[in-house]
């Protein structure tokens, strides 16, 4: 655990200067290691249709005039010059196993990753023979006419005017400032088109595509599911990812059209230095339905809050998240949805977890507008603490603006109880298990949701959080 | 004097998404605000004094003097700045810009010390067309007395020609050892007052505030709150009601700053939106380390009436400290359709089974004033203009 | 001529179809009973009859005292002389039970209703149900138990006086004494003012002290059976499985 917090707090924090006085509301200047002829570099580099190029360095621009929030976690540690050095010699970044964190090696370990997945996992290795899965799944589904594929290589083939549609028209640039810096140097991901009426039966996971080039930190993912068809996409894994810069800005657009069924889940365990402002958008059309599964473990800061459009009429929503904050972490998650479409509905259900001095903060926005006649809302959040060294803070919103709304909230803050973990021992089970236990019991309406090796994971990450003291 | 345009009031003890626009509010204010002049020296106890509770000693009473001689109620006049600082330094729910008008507008508070047990009393503020006064009430509940201070506020009445009409009131409470305050606003404006009320408290050990509001009027309307639940065992209840019509505008900020050991905040809202009127709800219960054994419960009722209406809530609940049990609900909507169902079963045409349930609703909030006088007149008023 | 005369009435709910072609006569006085496995659609017959907007009538007529119903909203056809005891009855707070059935019999009658004489009857009815007086100012339902929320249902029907009373599945979650009790009540309406009653059960036991005129049996929303008493007997021994269609 001490290696951990060395690792935040050795930042060399003279790079940069962050605190501006005058503006009083803790707005941030970075100075900026990101210029335009690095972007343009990338650019470059990726062969990117002048389109992209163009709209690379208007990103640019954006992120330079963009203030940050004046709400949620700090990112002093954020480590920006590292980030225009890694986007430069993205090709050349490869760290020394030497220099990965004993704790992320330790959870390799328990987890029982193989070295060869550690390895890339560390951003150490080489190939990984996680292509040659990857590579098979494709051609499964291909025969269904889906399409997955890396996103960069589609930018230039057949897919090419329907990503140019779609891309980053669902999260603008201008939407914050990681959203226009991740326009600016984005860098891998994927890109799913499932055909009208097709139903994927396997689960794809973005996990097979983790080593691939530039994979990892600016990663785009574009979804489109066309009419009334059905995918269940999987990101992420639960073994901890490292990377040295230490900042993890994705995109996650994904479209749903009408009649179409969209279930996204995530297990993010980024390691415990990393930054995660990641921004996740879908849009649903009339009778599609959208569901998230997120499991939130790593990091040191997130700000993680999936949106949804409910377009349509009879779009439906469903969010199922657990998000654990330990030791040095704080983070910062929830939903956001925006409902237009007539007798529209959405359930959130959130679950946080914070332990050991860990900061853990549920944030959500329900919108119903003038036109969502009859929609149906119903937002739960549970929280709980494990100790007082840590904070669990919950800051819901809704704004109605149609009387035939149904909005329902709750939200409950609390301990283990006494009575579930004298229950427990009195069973013959340590009260150390007994914790570990109740906890997972809680994460349990999450990895409920996920395929069983995904969530025996989730369940094994959680166990180790809790031994973790 | 001339003060600022606007002022920023109501903050949102954590800030969250600017696009919401509820960090907090801008409150207009005029630019003279002067002295509202009340009646309350004259003291109107409509319920005198019970005997002194047993473990009282005396009150605020010094040892010489005769028991006789004290009261157990009393009023006074001090300018704001010259309160003690444990008074000046309360904080309250609309924020220090809002304090800062009372200060720099010489404002005089009244200051009421209570060293009694069972007294209630009425302090009726009839708010003049075209006015724009400000006036502060001051409350020290001395240890283990034990009063309910009932504010009916009043005026600006129709076919007033003036253009504006602006009142607002502050209420600090400080309730010592063992104290309580049952505090009771009512307030039946014109709906073209511009309004606000500022309330701070502070609890000691055992002590607490018992609120009640009922907004039935106005038509700009601040309502901030805020209780510092210092002392163990100290409580704030809150009970509030509101019924916005017309282009009304309620904007509220409750917060139960929970820090002493063992701690209850139990705050309700239960409101009426119809016509083109608009509400922002904030409701924070902030646990501070330390407050173990702490229980904070939110609950917000609305009902919406129109298409027209604009409805806003951010309940929050904040957690330093892991031994406690924090709990808000809120349910928006229209009247449930089993309801009207039921009641129309019944023979209750739709529009009857509405107005009963909205008048009830309002009644209920009604119900806790102490005052049969008051409480009838303000069931008669929920009777004729609530339809 | 029938006090309640239902033909071919088909109903749909959310979309989908739960009564198919029924026919039913209740005279004035008469007691009817309705009987089904679970699913069957009995509440929705009372639902439906009772005018609740969500059940959409798609083929069919309802006729009350002559007047056609299907038209008519719910509180028209409750003033007309129809009362529904609810299977769950809903809680309304801030009311209380007194307030709300006076208020109730002031929309009947659209007079004013003499307040002495109201909770000289409120009373005597609430005796012969055996409920705490004290039900009287609590708010209508709001915390009430099973049996007190179906004893007060009962209490309103008393006090409402209509000519045709529907009971859905009274008796579902009472013990035997409240069950007695309620019977009592039930008898007493019918002497009264010679009520007609729709009983609607899946159960027998309400069924034991009332005199019975008609059973109709339901299955997968028809009518399967009409006939007396005796059915009543047939079910007690042997359950619905004559009447459900062989898969």
């Amino acid at each position: 655990m001490a290696e951990t917090k060395q690792q935040v707090t050795d930042i060399d924090r003279s790079l940069y200067d962050f605190k501006d006085d005058e503006s009083g509301d803790g707005f941030y200047r970075i100075e900026e290691g990101l210029t335009p002829d690095i972007v343009q570099q990338v650019s470059e580099e990726k062969h990117d249709p002048d389109w992209m190029r163009a709209f690379r360095m208007r990103c640019l621009e954006l992120y330079n005039k963009t203030d940050m929030v004046p709400w949620g976690p700090s990112i002093e540690g954020l480590d920006m010059d590292r980030i225009a050095t890694y986007v430069r010699h993205k090709s050349e970044m490869k760290t020394d196993w030497e220099d990965v964190p004993e704790e992320i090696k330790n959870t390799f370990e328990r987890l029982g990753i193989p070295q060869a997945e550690r390895e890339s996992l560390a951003g150490v290795g080489a190939q990984y023979d996680s292509e040659l899965v990857y590579h098979n799944v494709r051609e499964e589904v291909a025969a269904a006419g889906v399409v997955y594929t890396d996103l960069e290589s589609a930018l230039r083939g057949e897919y090419a005017e329907m990503i140019r549609e779609h891309f980053m028209h669902l999260v603008p640039p201008t939407d914050h400032k990681f959203a226009a810096l991740h326009g600016a140097v984005w860098s891998g991901g994927s890109f799913v088109y499932v055909p009208k009426g097709v139903r994927v039966d396997i689960p794809l996971q973005s996990y097979f595509r983790l080593n691939a080039r530039g994979a990892g930190q600016f990663e785009h993912t574009l979804i489109i599911v066309d009419e009334g068809a059905d995918l269940h996409f999987i990101e992420g894994c639960s073994a901890p990812k490292y990377n040295v810069a230490n900042l993890h800005a994705g995109c996650v657009e994904l479209y749903v059209a009408r009649g179409a069924r969209l279930r996204y889940s995530t297990i993010e365990n980024w390691s415990k230095n990393m930054y995660n402002l990641n921004t996740k958008r879908a849009i649903v059309e009339e009778d599609g339905v959208m569901e998230w599964v997120s499991g939130s473990f790593g990091s040191a800061v997130s700000y993680l809050y999936p949106t949804t459009i409910l377009k349509g009429a009879r779009s439906r929503m469903e969010y199922t998240g657990i998000t654990f904050s330990g030791e040095g972490q704080n983070l910062d998650t929830g939903a956001k949805v925006v409902m237009q479409g007539e007798d529209t509905s959405c359930v959130i259900s959130s679950k946080s977890i914070s332990k050991s001095g860990g900061i853990g903060t549920y944030r959500s926005s329900v919108i119903i507008g003038r036109t969502a006649h009859r929609a149906r809302a119903s937002v739960s959040c549970d929280s709980l603490m494990l100790d007082s060294d840590s904070r669990a803070d919950t800051i819901p919103a809704m704004e109605v603006l149609t009387d035939d709304a149904d909005v329902g909230h709750e939200a409950r803050i609390g301990r283990i109880s006494d009575e579930a973990i004298f229950y427990l021992m009195s069973r013959g089970i340590s009260e150390a298990d007994a914790r570990a236990m109740i906890v997972s019991g809680f994460a349990d309406s999450v990895s409920k949701e996920l395929p069983l090796e995904y969530a025996v994971e989730m369940n094994n990450l959680i166990k180790l959080e809790m031994e973790n003291s | 004097m001339k003060t600022e345009d606007t002022i920023r009031v109501n903050a949102l003890p954590v800030k969250t998404y600017r696009f919401l626009k509820v960090n907090d509010s801008a409150l207009a204010v005029p630019e003279s605000l002067v002295q509202y002049r009340d009646d309350w020296s004259a003291l109107q106890i409509v319920k005198p004094p019970l005997k002194r509770h047993p473990d009282q000693r005396g009150g605020g009473a010094s040892p010489d003097q005769n028991p006789a001689d004290d009261p157990g109620v009393s009023l006074t006049r001090s300018p704001f700045s010259a309160l003690p600082q444990e008074i000046r330094e309360i904080r309250t729910g609309m924020g220090e810009a809002a304090d800062a008008l009372f200060e720099e507008a010489g404002i005089e508070s009244a200051l009421l010390t209570v060293s009694a047990f069972g007294a209630t009393m009425m302090l009726p503020a009839e708010i003049t067309c075209g006015s724009s006064a400000l006036s502060s009430l001051v409350i020290r509940m001395e240890a283990h007395s034990e009063a309910a201070v009932i504010l009916d506020i009043r005026g600006g009445e129709t076919g007033c020609a003036a253009a504006k009409t602006f009142f607002g009131l502050s209420v600090r409470v400080i309730a010592e050892q063992g104290a309580t305050l049952h505090l009771i606003l009512v307030q039946r404006l014109d709906g073209r007052v511009a309004h606000f009320e500022d309330i701070g408290a502070v609890c000691a050990e055992g002590a607490g505030v018992d609120m009640t509001t009922l907004t039935l009027g106005g038509g700009q309307n601040h309502l901030g709150a805020r209780a510092t639940l210092m002392g163990d065992n100290s409580f704030f209840y809150n009970l509030s009601g509101y019924y916005c019509g017309g282009s009304a505008s309620l904007d509220l900020n409750f917060i139960a700053d929970q820090q002493g050991r063992d701690t209850i905040s139990r705050m309700i809202f239960r409101g009426v939106l119809t016509d083109r009127a608009s509400k922002l709800f904030r409701g924070t219960i902030d646990f501070k380390r330390g407050a173990t054994g702490s229980v904070g419960d939110e609950q917000e009722d609305t009902l919406l009436l129109s298409p027209d209406v604009v409805n806003k809530a951010v309940p929050l609940i904040l957690c330093g400290e892991e031994d406690v049990e924090g709990r808000h609900g809120a349910t928006i909507g229209r009247l449930s359709e089993e309801m009207l169902f039921y009641m129309c079963a019944r023979g209750y045409s739709e529009d009857d089974a509405r107005r009963l349930i909205v008048q009830a609703r309002l009644k209920s909030v009604a119900a806790e004033i102490p005052d049969d006088r008051l409480r009838w007149e303000v069931e008669q008023w929920i009777e004729k203009e609530i339809i | 001529m029938s006090l309640l005369e239902v033909k071919n009435l088909s109903v749909s709910v959310d979309g989908k179809p739960i009564l198919h072609d029924i026919d039913l006569n209740i005279g004035e006085g008469e007691t009817h009973v309705l009987m089904g496995p679970n699913g069957a659609g009995k509440s929705t017959l009372g639902y439906t009859l009772m005018g609740n907007p969500r059940y959409t009538l798609t083929d069919g007529t309802i006729t009350f005292g002559g007047q056609k119903l299907n038209d008519l909203s719910t509180d028209k056809r409750a003033r007309a002389g129809i009362f529904l005891s609810f299977q769950n009855p809903i809680e309304v707070p801030g009311v209380s039970l007194s307030g709300f059935v006076r208020n109730a019999l002031h929309e009947q009658t659209g007079q004013p209703v003499k307040l002495f004489s109201y909770q000289k009857k409120l009373r005597a009815a609430m005796e012969l149900l055996s409920m705490d007086p004290a039900y009287a100012d609590r708010d209508l339902n709001v915390g009430f138990s099973g049996g007190e929320k179906k004893k007060a249902e009962i209490l309103q029907m008393l006090l409402l006086q209509p000519k045709l009373a529907i009971l859905d599945e009274t008796d579902s979650g009472l013990d035997v004494d409240a069950v007695r009790t309620v019977s009592q009540g039930v008898q007493a309406y019918q002497e009264s003012k010679n009520g007609a009653l729709l009983v609607i059960t899946h159960a027998t036991r309400i069924l034991e002290s009332l005199h019975v005129d008609t059973v109709h049996i339901i299955v997968k929303g028809r009518i399967v059976e009409t006939g007396d008493a005796s059915l009543i007997e047939e079910i007690n021994e042997r359950g619905f499985e004559r009447f459900v269609p062989a898969e």
